[in-house]
């Protein structure tokens, strides 16, 4: 749409640098404090332009942390952070991928149900499966004690054939606990039956006849068709899991599994004394790099994931 | 090469609805086969299940001496061009053309020198390293036929190739595949919508129906001797007229609707007397008479000049008895200025006249 009126070009460009203002603000008030030192942001008014103790702040989150709250470098939170962002994306990813595939190119008994149990599941995110997860995780065989425990048999342990099997395994505190509950996706698999659903039969004929078999298909053609669904769908999962925080603040207590988010959270929820805003301040800073890093290095390949419709 | 034999074929989808209904063929080695006809009538069906893209639920579908009813369609030793291409996208044209053969383990080598042949042909040489989608259609095309050439089949499949061209480079394409099917002797079986295509690039012809072979045989022999209304209103452009009739009692001329009287041929055949038929002329067998009495009448309503043939359309009182009357059209070659609303005697070359069973529509 093009309209020639100068008032409704000047006005839509004020709501535009009034909406970049009210993102940018504050992000420019954490950089710029976290280069101050801790007292300065106390005073009022707060600065607004960079102090001197940048690499001061910056590098004692990196190497000590902040002393009263468990004195840990960021730099293992960042570690944690990042192996539970990729390692949902990525899960995530693969497990979508295999399930949209087995739901739209071959038919099984009960494919249809399988695929709306899949959808259903769009109704229970995290949040709402709280509790029943967490037991879960907490002992992974919580299903089978209860089950057996219905049909009357009561303890954690199964005799089978002269062997005790413990039916006890914990996941919580560990990367598993972390990440595997968070991979089950049903948006990720609509999405890519949603693709899977526009490539053309003629191609899977095609494929048929030169004599590829269904996993060949799959990697030779579905595949690297779905790249830039698969990038988009990346950034965003990364996203996602970057950004968890109730559940790690749930299932982790060992310091070692925190993340960095959860990191943050302490920082400021601290006891008896003031939180020293200026680490707080550069700790958010350093937990922005990785998904803003992510977000610019696959900005084609995403934009092209959301947009694209030729095939 | 191998010759192709369809014997009893039927196709009943799971919902119980009879696609093909028993079609007998017999594609001898190198021939070229066109399976014609209005879209729904099976066509395409029976060629994916010669493919193998589609379950046979009767009847034998056998490729050289092989019975390949459960074989899958990579193990058939056949190859199928589409209606869209079907080009793997993110594949150049030379990984497209290959594919096929290297999921059969062919050396790189033996590949390298099939592609390069096959390209060669189709004039795609300096293409190889293009993607499908920065090629023209005709392109596209080619590639979609050499992938199936490099493969050196028993047999070619070709499902209404043509018809994402525009019509300029269709009447291209259809030469280049005529001309390239007759170098290679490759058995093909081409299905396709447009009969113009059909009857131009055909060695015989099937014109389906139904789901029923309703006449096979060479593009001439369907031209000039049609088995049944449908396959004569089908092939020929434009179509065959209708009209309805009645043997006189002499066995000799036929009474149409509004009296006017038609000499029956003299080739022996003989029709009894008193019986009702359906007459089927073609616009060419039409002509204008001097002998006004017994001629039928045409009122002119359009006039299409073609350049080499003027096409009059107009209204007979013979072709749908009450009223104003039904369309007939008459093709005259050369140049000829008639004013709608003339009328003209017509009377019908009787060696080109067809007399089909009223209520079977069959040929008499």
């Amino acid at each position: 749409m093009v309209e020639n009126r100068p008032w409704l070009t000047v006005f839509s460009h004020l709501v535009l640098i009034l909406g970049i203002g009210v993102v940018v603000l504050p992000l420019w008030v954490t950089l710029v404090s976290s280069t101050h030192a801790g007292e300065d942001l106390l005073r009022s008014p707060i600065p607004m332009w960079f102090g001197n103790q940048m690499f001061e702040n910056y590098s004692q989150m990196l190497s000590s942390g902040m002393k009263h709250v468990s004195g840990q470098p960021l730099t293992g939170m960042m570690l944690n952070s990042l192996i539970m962002a990729l390692s949902i994306a990525i899960g995530k990813i693969a497990i979508s991928l295999i399930a949209a595939f087995a739901i739209c190119y071959f038919r099984f008994p009960f494919r249809m149900t399988c695929f709306w149990l899949i959808f259903i599941t769009l109704m229970l995110p995290v949040e709402v499966r709280i509790l029943p997860t967490y037991e879960v995780i907490a002992n992974v065989f919580t299903p089978l004690t209860k089950l057996l425990a219905l049909l009357g048999y009561e303890g954690t342990d199964v005799v089978i054939a002269g062997f005790s099997i413990d039916l006890d395994v914990s996941m919580l505190d560990s990367y598993a606990g972390l990440t595997l509950p968070l991979i089950a996706s049903a948006t990720a698999t609509f999405l890519f039956r949603q693709f899977f659903l526009t490539v053309p039969d003629e191609l899977t004929e095609a494929a048929r006849i030169d004599g590829a078999g269904p996993m060949k298909f799959f990697r030779d053609i579905l595949l690297p068709l779905s790249r830039t669904n698969i990038a988009a769908l990346f950034v965003i999962l990364f996203i996602f899991g970057w950004n968890q925080y109730l559940w790690p603040l749930l299932v982790t207590t060992d310091p070692s599994y925190a993340t960095v988010v959860m990191g943050i959270q302490r920082m400021v929820n601290v006891a008896d004394i003031e939180p020293q805003w200026n680490l707080v301040m550069a700790a958010s800073m350093l937990a922005m790099l990785p998904p803003v890093a992510i977000v610019i290095g696959m900005q084609r390949l995403f934009v092209k994931g959301l947009v694209e419709t030729e095939k | 090469m191998a010759n192709l034999q369809i014997s009893g074929v039927e196709k009943v989808y799971p919902n119980g609805f009879k696609a093909i209904h028993g079609i007998d063929l017999k594609v001898e080695d190198g021939e070229f086969i066109v399976l014609v006809g209005p879209s729904g009538c099976g066509k395409s069906t029976l060629l994916r299940m010669i493919a193998g893209l589609e379950t046979v639920t009767g009847g034998t579908i056998q490729i050289g001496d092989r019975v390949v009813n459960d074989l899958e369609p990579a193990d058939r030793d056949i190859a199928m061009v589409f209606q869209n291409y079907a080009l793997y996208p993110h594949m150049s044209v030379y990984q497209n053309m290959s594919y096929g053969l290297r999921n059969r383990g062919f050396p790189k080598a033996a590949i390298e020198e099939r592609v390069q042949k096959a390209a060669s042909i189709l004039q795609l040489d300096g293409l190889l390293d293009r993607r499908p989608r920065q090629l023209s259609g005709g392109q596209r095309q080619r590639v979609a036929m050499g992938r199936a050439i490099v493969r050196e089949p028993a047999a070619f499949l070709f499902d209404e190739p043509l018809s994402n061209l525009d019509a300029k480079l269709r009447v291209q394409m259809r030469v280049e595949i005529k001309q390239l099917q007759r170098r290679l002797g490759t058995t093909s079986v081409y299905v396709t919508h447009d009969q113009i295509e059909a009857m131009t690039m055909a060695d015989r012809l099937v014109v389906m129906n139904a789901g029923v072979a309703e006449q096979i045989g060479t593009p001439i022999d369907l031209y000039e001797k049609p088995s049944s209304v449908f396959v004569g209103g089908f092939i020929g452009s434009p179509a065959m007229n209708f009209m309805p009739g009645q043997v006189e009692a002499d066995g000799r001329h036929l009474t149409l609707a509004d009296g006017s009287r038609l000499v029956l041929p003299a080739d022996g055949r003989t029709v009894e007397p008193g019986r009702s038929v359906t007459i089927g002329v073609r616009p060419e067998h039409l002509m204008p008479s001097s002998d006004t009495d017994s001629a039928l009448k045409f009122e002119i309503v359009l006039v299409e000049h073609l350049g080499a043939d003027t096409l009059l359309y107009g209204l007979a009182s013979a072709v749908q008895g009450a009223g104003e009357g039904g369309l007939l059209t008459v093709r005259m070659s050369g140049h000829h200025v008639m004013p709608a609303g003339t009328v003209i005697p017509l009377v019908a070359d009787p060696s080109h006249l067809h007399l089909f069973d009223v209520a079977t529509g069959r040929r008499i």
